[in-house]
């Protein structure tokens, strides 16, 4: 607002004067004009056209003034719409302070309030087996490890709420991060589990680089990846494989991290990938269903998307899309929308 | 025998707190808010009354952590007692503004008990001068010599 007023100043409004000048002076030059004719020498016609000339001039400074009028009147309803906007914009600013201020105190609620009392469960019930030693046995003690483990658990929760809320609140500095070697570090984190299980890892040649977070992909690929170690169970030769398609105009790569694991049945496909929310497994992996909503999140918030294909006892292959950013801007070739994408980039299309 | 204040609004986390670190060498005093605290650290004349070490929970109703915090450092013989913040969430921004309010270290209120007796342990034997190297999140400045 205080830039449309710095602006209406700057101008200054005419006053309704002024387009009354402009008709006199309009009406001025038609006197003179008529005078002239009227006193010249023209041999006929002359009342005729004299006339002509005084009534259009009259028409004519009206028209004038009139229009003056209305380009004042016009530039001032367009102030007052940009005075309007400029308000608008202030409070839905306003707005969004407020919302970001109340996520802040859930983050406090959630961080402390949640937490304070898992202290004093765990506290208590660990001085409590301290005490009662020896004499604590069978169901009795199983029962405090219950409460332990659950207290636990809802510690792990807790954490991970935490860690997804923080996906997209913080700001990251982005990066054109060279995925190979990115997944060479993760998958040399994740060596001992790979090696245990015997696992072919197979990487495509040539993976592009992806502008983003290193953080935000390596989380999104450590998740990915360690999912499929996991839920590999024991199929005759296990293999992971990661590669990437780019078709020439494309918006986005797509990338994907293929397994031969126990799959995932088609009802729990979509529901994976939202908090807390995990498929039925025979193999009792433990976890809380935190991991693929922040890969979701982190995709979704640069302007991807994440599938999967899987048939129970086959494999699963999870497919992303990252666009081909380059120093966040988007590279000319493509002008279609994130949702245009998604949408061509569809696992019916691309890869069936 | 050192004297220990502790203040802190949670009677559980108090009751674990003052379990965790009472022995041979010290006595713990409890305050559950900051002005009760406060008042009764403005009342101390003598240098010998001052407690040893201070545990200050960040988050307190009505006076919170930060402003006991300003309030203790302003106080004549507070201003080189250690103060050590107390914190469930150990979020980065409290910690930052504890420090430069003039805290001396922190301590997470871990959901492991155990772990939380070690570190309150090793916090007062590094303010207590009995062992030299500090518990690695609880130190900001040096100690008084």
């Amino acid at each position: 607002m205080a830039q449309a007023d710095a602006g209406s100043a700057k101008m200054g409004k005419r006053p309704f004067r002024f387009h009354v000048i402009i008709f006199f002076v309009g009406m001025f030059f038609t006197v003179t004009l008529w005078d002239a004719y009227y006193n010249g020498s023209r041999p006929f016609d002359q009342e005729i056209a004299s006339s002509l000339i005084l009534a259009m001039g009259t028409l004519f400074s009206i028209a004038a003034g009139l229009f003056s009028w209305s380009l004042e009147t016009r530039r001032a309803s367009l102030e007052k719409e940009v005075e309007w906007r400029t308000r608008d914009l202030q409070e839905t600013n306003k707005e969004l302070a407020k919302k970001n201020q109340e996520v802040e105190n859930f983050i406090q609620i959630i961080s402390h309030d949640l937490k304070a009392p898992i202290v004093s469960i765990q506290g208590f019930t660990s001085i409590l087996k301290s005490e009662l030693g020896n004499s604590l046995q069978g169901t009795t003690l199983d029962y405090f490890n219950r409460i332990q483990t659950n207290a636990q658990h809802m510690n792990t929760l807790i954490l991970d709420l935490l860690e997804f809320s923080r996906v997209g609140r913080m700001e990251d500095e982005k990066e054109a991060v060279d995925i190979t070697s990115l997944l060479k570090n993760i998958l040399e984190e994740l060596r001992p589990e790979i090696d245990k299980r015997n696992i072919k890892v197979h990487l495509q040649d040539r993976l592009p680089h992806l502008w983003g977070s290193r953080r935000r992909l390596d989380q999104v690929f450590t998740n990915l990846i360690s999912n499929a170690i996991k839920y590999m169970g024991s199929p005759q030769a296990p293999m992971i494989e990661i590669g990437f398609s780019s078709m020439k105009g494309d918006y986005a790569y797509t990338l994907w991290v293929k397994d031969n694991g126990i799959g995932i049945k088609k009802e729990f496909q979509e529901k994976i990938f939202q908090i807390f929310q995990r498929a039925p497994n025979p193999l009792k992996v433990e976890g809380t269903g935190i991991g693929l909503s922040i890969v979701k999140k982190i995709v979704a918030l640069n302007g991807g998307r994440v599938w999967v294909e899987s048939e129970e006892g086959m494999g699963s292959q999870f497919f992303m899309t990252w666009p081909k950013t380059e120093g966040g801007a988007l590279k000319p070739e493509s002008n279609l929308s994130v949702s245009q994408v998604a949408a061509r980039n569809s696992s019916n299309e691309i890869f069936n | 025998m050192k004297k220990i204040f502790m203040i802190e609004d949670n009677e559980d986390h108090a009751l674990l707190i003052r379990r965790g670190l009472e022995g041979d060498d010290s006595s713990v005093t409890h305050y559950s808010d900051g002005p009760e605290a406060v008042k009764a650290c403005r009342q101390i004349q003598t240098q010998d009354m001052k407690p040893d070490l201070i545990l200050l929970d960040l988050k307190l109703p009505g006076m919170d952590g930060f402003e006991v915090l300003k309030s203790l450092r302003s106080l004549k013989w507070f201003e080189h007692v250690p103060i050590v913040m107390l914190t469930t969430s150990s979020r980065k921004e409290e910690i930052e503004k504890a420090y430069q309010l003039g805290a001396s270290g922190y301590v997470t209120k871990t959901e492991d008990f155990g772990e939380l007796v070690a570190k309150l342990k090793r916090v007062k034997d590094y303010w207590f001068h009995t062992v030299e190297i500090p518990c690695a999140e609880a130190v900001s400045h040096e100690r008084a010599k």
